[in-house]
């Protein structure tokens, strides 16, 4: 924790406004610039090693009080608005400073459990706030992933806890994860969306088995989890029994919403870095540069819209999935720009810089499949802010 | 603004543009426009040129936009609008009235903003493709001399005049692609095929919400853009706004069929409109080449939108 004597801490009144809060960040950014030049332009070899790096930046930040605020009193934080929180990711990317990846977990699972289970976020969320844990999401199954309410996952009642048989896949973030949310079925095989429950897991449980899935581009984004028979006291539910899918609901509004600003502000330090970087005399460069940046915009727009409604305690309806049509769009737009601007500098490279290039890229193709496909988004707009006819008629 | 102001305000609007006789601009004078407009220039500004797309009428009404921030009294003048796809007029330009019908105009050449007589201008009315409705055309020859007595506008009037346009522009392309998409919308929940309403398949349904999905994000840049209050905002809003237009037009002609390429069918009028619109001040596809090469040649990419 050396780390935190080495910038000034946050002096920031209580109820301080998002304007406000943004100036004086920028500020402290700006003082500290050879800092956290340390965070800039950096290239990991593996996941594991820059979460590891991102850990050193979350304890500068939690330390010097830039990260509390927005986080409540009782798991730690310096009380503020929410929105605070996207500010200060908004200006880490828009300073070119690589966002911790733990962040994708902070944000997601850590509101949700502060939100559901305050007491479990007073223990846990200190630990994940600063990177000594990572949590990670437990959902899709081999066999149900867009249609996720068909998962097989079995928690059955033992004493007063549960265990779990079954196996999850695609689990962002579980190969270097401590403990995961896990959506397990509950009821009846038939019972659908209303037979789960959402237990919160500590992945060195015995019986339970991690195995790390690489994305193509070698870091491993991805797992899966084997469970066999493993044990789950009954304090670690999330929400009610037979309630996982309300749970489900509630984290994917920050999924869409939040999680989208966030990867928004990611893309436009992205297009600003690759823009200042290239040297062409394409005449189509303009026009391709100039389409890219504004989707970026299109999802900034929204997702801006969709943070201050969050922020005004409103609950997100369907139309988020709205802000991930959108956001998907835009992430292949600029992960394609830089493909082809400068195809031969992209697509003959062997260097450190080049592998987090070739990441940005599988990982954009990513984001339209994970947290509900693009066409599932399209769908759920479709049924429930168009009203359209629906498609089983 | 408060709801019940608003939901007034946009009742006066449609029944102001739906009564097809009466010159919109003045049946607003009488409406008390100017208070409103006034009061939240931003919603009143937006709610004016949406409901105006809405209806897929002509007016005057962006003249007055622009010559406002021109500093121009718009009683007895119009705008000369460079022609599709130029920053300027050499020696033609675009007209939303007829310039015979008011003392001067003003227009901006190469060498910066004119205020003309128009006296000496020749313009011919034009429906062209937006078969309905009248644009001016107007030759304005080197030498055409300007009007006296010669008010100097500050020297970002016309940049200005152009960003006020444009967020106009965008909320009228909204109401246009709002018509557009809700008609899609109607016609392929109702229209059944092989058993079942068209809207029930998946490559229509996706189709509907990629074009509602971009009409959203346009209308929160809009927002932004009258936040932010920048020309380059503006550029952005009309750019997007402009594709929305684009994208749902593509999507709705296709999905109502024949009959939504008809005479008979009121779709033809809103893709009309919407072309001649998209154009007007900078089309997306002309913007996104502008401020992609601003991006390239050093300007580091605004953000725009804040929290």
């Amino acid at each position: 924790m050396t780390a935190s004597l080495s910038v000034e801490p946050a002096d920031l009144e209580p109820g301080i406004d998002l304007p406000r809060f943004r100036d004086r960040f920028r500020a402290w950014l700006r003082k500290h610039s050879d800092v956290l030049a340390a965070w800039r332009d950096v290239h990991p070899a593996s996941l594991e090693e820059a979460l590891r790096h991102d850990a050193k930046l979350l304890v500068l930040l939690w330390e010097s009080g830039w990260g509390k605020w927005g986080w409540p009193e009782a798991v730690g934080g310096a009380g503020g608005a929410a929105a605070l929180r996207s500010v200060l990711i908004d200006e880490l990317w828009a300073h070119d400073i690589e966002l911790p990846h733990q962040y994708d977990s902070i944000e997601i699972l850590g509101q949700m459990v502060t939100d559901l289970r305050p007491d479990l976020a007073q223990r846990f969320f200190p630990a994940l706030a600063t990177g000594r844990e990572l949590w990670a999401q437990g959902f899709s199954e081999p066999e149900a992933g867009s249609d996720l309410a068909s998962l097989r996952t079995r928690a059955t009642p033992d004493g007063d806890g549960f265990r779990l048989n079954g196996q999850k896949i695609w689990n962002s973030l579980a190969a270097a994860g401590n403990r995961a949310f896990v959506l397990a079925r509950t009821g009846t095989p038939e019972s659908r969306h209303r037979g789960l429950t959402m237990f919160f897991v500590d992945l060195d449980t015995p019986g339970l088995v991690v195995r790390p899935i690489a994305l193509a581009s070698g870091f491993n984004h991805l797992a899966e989890i084997f469970l066999d028979d493993v044990p789950v006291p009954a304090d670690r539910l999330i929400g009610e029994v037979d309630g996982g899918w309300a749970v489900l609901m509630k984290l994917m509004q920050y999924e869409r919403g939040t999680y989208a600003w966030q990867r928004q502000a990611k893309l436009l330090c992205r297009l600003r870095g690759l823009v200042s970087r290239l040297d062409t005399d394409d005449p189509a460069a303009p026009a391709e540069v100039g389409r890219a940046y504004l989707r970026v915009l299109a999802t900034r727009a929204k997702t801006a819209n969709t943070v201050r409604r969050l922020d005004a305690g409103n609950t997100l309806g369907p139309d988020t999935s709205v802000d991930k049509v959108l956001l998907g769009a835009a992430e292949h737009a600029v992960a394609d720009l830089a493909r082809d601007l400068d195809p031969y500098g992209f697509l003959l490279d062997d260097s450190a810089a080049a592998a987090h290039r070739y990441d940005d890229w599988w990982f954009s193709r990513a984001t339209t499949i994970f947290g509900g496909a693009g066409e599932v988004q399209r769908g759920i707009v479709a049924d429930r802010v168009l009203r359209l006819p629906t498609e089983k008629g | 603004m408060d709801n019940a102001d608003r939901q007034l305000l946009i009742e006066s609007l449609r029944s102001t543009f739906a009564s097809a006789d009466a010159d919109p601009a003045a049946a607003l004078d009488e409406l008390g426009w100017a208070e409103a407009q006034e009061a939240d220039p931003a919603e009143a500004t937006t709610l004016l040129f949406t409901e105006h797309g809405r209806h897929a009428v002509t007016s005057s009404l962006l003249d007055r936009v622009v010559l406002a921030e021109i500093g121009a009294d718009h009683a007895d003048a119009a705008v000369v609008y460079p022609p599709f796809g130029a920053d300027h007029v050499t020696d033609e330009g675009v007209a939303l009235v007829d310039p015979a019908t008011v003392a001067s105009v003003w227009v901006q050449r190469e060498s910066g903003l004119a205020q003309l007589s128009s006296g000496e201008l020749s313009a011919r009315p034009v429906h062209g493709f937006d078969t309905a409705r009248t644009w001016w055309r107007v030759r304005v020859p080197a030498g055409t001399p300007a009007a006296t007595p010669v008010p100097q506008p500050p020297p970002d009037a016309w940049e200005r005049a152009v960003a006020a346009g444009r967020r106009a522009l965008a909320a009228e392309l909204h109401g246009i692609t709002e018509v557009l998409l809700q008609n899609a919308i109607r016609h392929t929940s109702e229209r059944v095929q092989y058993g079942r309403p068209i809207a029930a398949y998946q490559t229509v349904r996706h189709r509907l919400v990629e074009g509602h999905a971009v009409l959203e994000a346009a209308r929160s840049v809009l927002d932004s853009a009258w936040t932010d209050g920048s020309p380059w905002a503006a550029a952005v809003a009309k750019a997007v706004a402009g594709t929305a237009y684009r994208d749902v037009a593509r999507h709705a002609m296709q999905l109502c069929g024949a009959v939504g390429l008809t005479r008979e069918h009121h779709q033809h009028g809103f893709v009309e409109r919407g072309a001649l619109l998209e154009e007007l001040l900078g089309s997306a596809r002309h913007l996104e080449r502008e401020l992609g090469y601003r991006l390239l040649t050093g300007l580091r990419a605004p953000a725009v939108v804040e929290l």
